[in-house]
């Protein structure tokens, strides 16, 4: 079919044509009830050609209603693409235990019980489930070439409303992987969720705020992940630096800083789409290029940046197999996958040990980052003060807000750790949300600004 | 009328039984520095069933008509309203020939500063058949679009959203993104409180998460700030729900239940007094259904924010901080309504009425309860906008508010 639809669109210099299907199985809990169980399956083609400057993109259910649009006199944005030969093939992620292995009345058993096990703690005011099966399959037609892709995933996420000590907070939390329900079982999901109530309540309980100053500040692999992901891996997309989501999401600090050095020599971020479990696992990307990891950041000085083939061409480079579409109707676009800090050689506590004061930020609530990339602030909800090399007592709410190059510059160590946590990546009109992986080691920053919470003061 | 639809809902022998066909047919163009850079042209065809038989059911999308759905265990279904009604609106609109022909569209970009933005026309029909005899189908057209304008180092931006092609709205929007981003100069704004007006792109990205808020799902989950009865915003403030005005798009007659949906206040003069209802959540609230149906979580169709006596230029006189847009509002905690959220695109300081130059890298970090209690004054102006960071269509004037917490990086 792929290939019919294809030759309506040969006189074009460039098309690309796809086959998607993403399968969904969402179940939700409220407080241990089955809010709902939903099936969901968006499949369909799409066609996208270039002319004059132009991309031209359409999508349909069904292969029938994609014809030749013709073209428009207008002045057209693109000025090419990188033609290098697409690499034809089949990658698929592996379920080592498949995802029907269980059935649906076993799951929301399993669901159930996690909720049952921290019920009855009088602190928990709400507890919600939500639970993704995702199985998405593709086939990508490139100057005749096909490529075809499976990758099913798992995703849990967790929000919990916890009231102490007549303080209240929100926590979520997110798990999940490419794979089948071996990443459930590996989240030890009962463990994990009764260990984060308890870790809350002591934060509401006994947490005291510490105060705005200038001090060293340890980050978990959770916040160095979302850190990788806002503060490194947008603003290195092509096409991001080149304007095409202003609008949108914003520009990049990329646009004014071209190179340079712009975090410590500890400093290393990949994008690699290669790393198995990940959920942005890929091998090779929706326009027919060879997935690899992309170094962004390299002992602190700007490497690479993630391309397509319509960016590749603005930079006078080569596409690094970073274009993906989230659904059949929608067009690729350079995204990222499993975005991450190297780790180094350090073990956690020899991160602490010359830490006379500071905060230890486990787990964070609000973020959000201007649209330079280069202002961002993290909200902390577990949170230790560190006194003297040693983690001490809960910290409430501890504000870490700067800037991308102060951030990145005042990391002067990274452990030996690697954590990954999911995540669904927005970007482009319409909307893509799109599975990503996020992660890091532990690390540390010397003398950044703590600032003061708001409310629960 | 539906009669594949109807013949599904009796074969499918559900106690409670729905069937919407959502057909959807859409352009996007994309503007990057004044040039087009894509064309995109979506087309879509969508079967959704909510089902319940026994202790099984099925939420979910169907791929055809052909597939029989498999049925899991449900606790918690959509209950379809009993309403035999015969109901069909179809919208005509001038945005139909763009289909054919977008130049008439296409010659409007133009602009002094370098342009980029999204101009989307859809035309979308919905139609539901339910096992308590509602066989319904409506149709309509919506138009929108957002501009940004690039002046080297600052930025303005403007939306418009309508169910009508009128080229001045899509000339006047780029005009008035460029005479924001015209707005030059830096001014060092320390952290602190102070009085802000915020234009309807502001209220649009706040609003959507207070209506969010105000659905029963969020109030059972008590994931919401809002309680019921209490006063939680200034007097002078009054926000509906409005599916009933064709001039604003995803206007609907009917419900994912089969509910004639209506306008109606959630907030009114500073109380909240109505929260966003279907079948299933209406008893936990000894109510009936608001029309805002939503299987499973009810929400907000359109929102619209009553106008003030007072005009735009006054509510910029004194000394205040205009912030024209804002995206990624985040919530630390959502029972208390702690949130933050960066400003972009002209956040202009005004002292004596006059402005003396942006504020960069700024945020909003505040509670949300309190900006509500806070509001001021209203505009009597008000600007139908949607964009990128805040779809939800809104209807609204500028906004005065009193000691607004702004932090910066």
């Amino acid at each position: 079919m792929l290939e019919k639809i294809y030759e309506s669109f040969s006189s074009f210099p460039y098309t690309e044509v796809r086959w998607h299907r993403n399968y969904h199985h969402f179940l939700s809990f409220l407080n241990g009830r089955l809010t709902s169980s939903i099936k969901f399956t968006n499949e369909g083609y799409s066609v996208r050609y270039y002319k004059d400057g132009v991309l031209y993109f359409l999508s349909a259910y069904t292969p029938e209603e994609l014809r030749p649009t013709g073209s428009y006199s207008v002045k057209g944005w693109e000025v090419g693409y990188d033609d290098t030969q697409p690499k034809g093939g089949k990658y698929e992620a592996k379920e080592k235990k498949p995802l029907d292995s269980m059935s649906i009345d076993e799951k929301i058993k399993y669901f159930k019980e996690v909720y049952n096990a921290i019920k009855d703690n009088p602190s928990l005011v709400s507890f919600s489930i939500f639970y993704n099966e995702n199985i998405e399959e593709k086939e990508v037609l490139v100057n005749n070439v096909k490529v075809q892709g499976r990758v099913p995933r798992v995703y849990v996420g967790i929000s919990m409303v916890v009231k102490e000590n007549n303080r209240t907070a929100t926590a979520r939390y997110e798990i999940g992987g490419s794979g089948g329900l071996e990443v459930l079982e590996g989240s030890r999901l009962q463990e994990f969720v009764q260990e984060k109530l308890k870790a809350v309540e002591e934060v509401l309980k006994k947490g005291k705020p510490f105060g705005e100053k200038k001090t060293d500040v340890v980050l978990s692999g959770m916040l160095a992940g979302i850190m990788a992901h806002e503060s490194v891996g947008h603003p290195f997309e092509g096409d991001r630096i080149l304007g095409r989501e202003f609008a949108q999401a914003g520009l990049s600090y990329l646009a004014e800083i071209k190179e340079g050095k712009i975090g410590s020599d500890v400093v290393n971020v990949v994008d690699d789409p290669t790393v198995e479990g990940g959920s942005g696992y890929y091998k090779i990307d929706d326009e027919g290029v060879e997935a690899r990891p992309k170094y962004m950041i390299k002992n602190g000085y700007i490497n690479e940046l993630l391309h397509d083939r319509f960016s590749a061409v603005k930079f006078n480079a080569k596409s690094n197999g970073s274009a993906r579409a989230s659904d059949f109707d929608r067009e690729p676009l350079v995204r990222m996958s499993n975005t991450f800090f190297k780790p180094g050689d350090m073990k956690f506590e020899e991160l602490l040990e010359d830490v006379k004061e500071g905060v230890f930020i486990k787990t964070y609530m609000e973020w959000n980052i201007d649209d330079l990339r280069l202002g961002q602030r993290y909200v902390g909800l577990e949170a230790y003060e560190i006194k003297n090399g040693e983690i001490g007592d809960p910290v409430l709410f501890p504000v870490l807000q700067g800037k991308t190059p102060e951030l990145l510059s005042s990391i002067d160590a990274v452990d030996n750790t690697l954590s990954f946590y999911p995540g669904t990546c927005g970007k482009g009109d319409p909307d893509q949300g799109i599975p990503v992986w996020l992660g890091g080691p532990d690390m540390r920053l010397r003398n950044v600004r703590i600032k003061e919470v708001i409310g629960n003061e | 009328m539906n009669d594949e639809m109807v013949k599904y809902v009796e074969e499918v022998k559900g106690e409670e039984a729905g069937l919407i066909r959502l057909t959807t047919k859409t352009i996007v163009i994309k503007v990057i520095e004044t040039k087009i850079a894509t064309v995109q042209r979506l087309s879509n065809k969508q079967y959704f069933l909510a089902l319940k038989r026994g202790n099984e059911g099925y939420i979910g999308k169907l791929s055809n008509l052909n597939e029989k759905p498999s049925l899991t265990p449900i606790e918690f279904y959509p209950i379809m309203t009993k309403n035999e009604k015969e109901f069909k609106n179809e919208r005509q609109s001038n945005i139909e020939p763009l289909f054919e022909d977008l130049s008439p569209l296409l010659s409007l970009i133009d602009s002094e500063y370098p342009l980029y933005g999204t101009i989307t026309l859809s035309r979308v029909e919905r139609a539901l058949v339910t096992s308590k005899g509602f066989n319904g189908v409506e149709s309509g057209y919506l138009i929108n679009g957002y501009f940004r304008v690039k002046n080297k180092n600052y930025s303005g931006q403007w939306a418009f959203s309508s169910t009508t092609f009128n080229p001045q709205q899509v000339r006047d929007t780029i005009k008035r993104a460029n005479e924001l981003a015209s707005i030059t100069g830096d001014y060092d704004l320390p952290e602190g409180r102070y009085d802000v007006v915020i234009s309807p792109l502001v209220v649009d990205n706040l609003m959507e998460a207070v209506a969010h808020m105000a659905s029963g799902f969020s109030i059972m989950a008590r994931m919401s700030m809002l309680r019921l009865g209490e006063k939680n915003s200034s007097e002078k403030f009054t926000m509906f729900d409005t599916p009933k005005n064709e001039e604003i798009p995803n206007s609907w007659s009917f419900d994912d239940e089969g509910t004639f949906t209506y306008n109606k206040p959630i907030i009114e003069n500073g109380m909240f007094n109505k929260p966003l209802l279907n079948n299933e959540l209406a008893p936990l609230f000894n109510s009936e259904s608001t029309g805002n149906a939503g299987w499973i979580r009810p929400t907000v169709w359109n929102l619209e924010i009553k106008g003030g006596d007072v005009s735009y230029e006054s509510l910029l006189s004194g000394n205040v901080i205009f912030i024209n847009n804002v995206w990624y509002t985040r919530f630390q905690n959502l029972v208390e309504g702690l949130f933050s959220t960066v400003c972009r695109d002209a956040t202009v300081v005004y002292k004596n009425g006059s402005p003396v130059g942006i504020a960069s890298r700024i945020r909003i970090a505040d509670s949300l309860k309190r900006l509500l209690m806070n509001i001021e004054e209203l505009s009597k102006e008000r600007f139908l906008v949607s964009w990128w960071d805040a779809r939800t269509n809104v209807l609204s004037p500028y906004i005065l508010i009193k000691d607004v917490k702004i932090t910066k990086a």
